[in-house]
């Protein structure tokens, strides 16, 4: 049965057939009409992509589904996402991407940062600060490098000492002067 | 698969390798929503920066928007549809919006319309959601029941059989209506 109105037909026995009258019935029901509330919907909230993700998989069954299926025939930008959303996912993705984007879109995320390379006392620090036996070893380290240090400091005082001794003609004892008192 | 679990860890923490492989799968399926989408609005030549601003939303605030997916819920690709759409459709949705203030638009077109009572008696269950949604997708969005069917996943014949209930509970309903 074809509906001259309308131009379409559905169902071959025409009791399905939309007319005019039906569109004008649904309009008149169609702001007074309505479903179970969207599980955790606020209104005038955008329904949630991952909800409606799930029902165009199929896999929203039961009251939630009831309930999106509700928010659907009831919001027009719910609705319009949806018919969007379902004609993307059947015409498949589009290859022929600019290459601009591409580019562009790699940009977005940088590389992380390569660490500047330390120098000796920074090593030698991070070495002390390392927990356990690195910590010992790091602290072996400066140690040894504290006693190298003094040795060679303490010979260049006993040679400077030896020097000024020959030149005022007397001899120098380390920590005893022969000129002075008794100790106590 | 444009995105294995271990590949979505990677990306989650930053890695720039993991990014870039991302790009070179997701781009497809993004470019294509967003240009299916502004394409009949004569808007084609913006599809490069919108599909670009999806990227934006995908990565911004330590991949915030991103962190929502939850793969026992959905496909990733399905779910990746749904934002770029979303993303599509606001665009044009701002591009839409009216430069006008309040003041300079006319009294009469700000006036709301009084609801009908009769509109405000619909009980709850005269309707299904699905059979709500039927109505809707085919008088108002101008669906054929083959796209309604498409649309919802379902055999056309549910479409009709739906439509059909739908009716027929509308128009006893409204006969009492009149009737009482």
């Amino acid at each position: 049965m074809i509906d001259d109105r309308l131009g379409r037909v559905i169902g071959e026995k025409g009791e399905t057939a939309m007319t005019a009258e039906d569109r004008a019935l649904w309009r008149r029901a169609r702001d007074g009409w309505t479903g179970p509330v969207e599980v955790g919907a606020e209104e005038g909230a955008e329904v949630d992509p991952l909800l409606l993700a799930a029902y165009l998989d199929g896999r929203l069954d039961g009251e939630e589904g009831a309930a999106l299926e509700a928010r659907l025939a009831a919001d027009p930008a719910a609705l319009d996402l949806m018919i969007a959303s379902r004609e993307a996912l059947a015409a498949g993705p589009d290859e022929a991407v600019p290459e601009a984007l591409l580019r562009r879109a790699e940009g977005l995320v940088r590389p992380a940062p390569v660490p500047p390379r330390k120098g000796l006392f920074a090593t030698l620090a991070a070495a002390v600060m390392m927990p356990g036996q690195a910590a010992w070893v790091g602290f072996a380290a400066v140690l040894m490098l504290a006693s190298v240090a003094g040795f060679e400091l303490g010979q260049t005082g006993l040679d400077n000492a030896a020097m000024v001794a020959s030149m005022l003609g007397r001899e120098v004892t380390l920590g005893l002067d022969p000129l002075a008192g008794p100790l106590l | 698969m444009i995105l294995e679990d271990h590949e979505l860890e990677r990306l989650l923490a930053g890695e720039k390798a993991a990014w870039d492989r991302f790009v070179a799968r997701a781009a497809p399926v993004i470019f294509g929503a967003v240009r299916r989408r502004l394409e009949p609005a004569g808007r084609l030549a913006d599809a490069e920066d919108v599909a670009q601003d999806v990227f934006i939303k995908l990565c911004k605030t330590d991949y915030r928007v991103l962190k929502t997916y939850d793969p026992a819920r959905a496909r990733f690709s399905t779910w990746l549809t749904v934002i770029a759409s979303t993303t599509a459709i606001d665009h044009l949705r701002r591009l839409k919006k009216p430069a006008d203030s309040l003041d300079v638009v006319p009294e009469a077109e700000l006036s709301v319309e009084a609801k009908e009572p009769a509109w405000l008696k619909i009980p709850p269950d005269l309707l299904s959601p699905r059979q709500a949604l039927v109505l809707e997708l085919l008088y108002q969005k101008d669906l054929t029941p083959a796209e309604a069917a498409e649309t919802l996943g379902v055999d056309p014949q549910t479409v009709r059989s739906m439509h059909h209930k739908a009716l027929t509970r509308l128009r006893a309903h409204f006969s009492e209506e009149t009737e009482g």
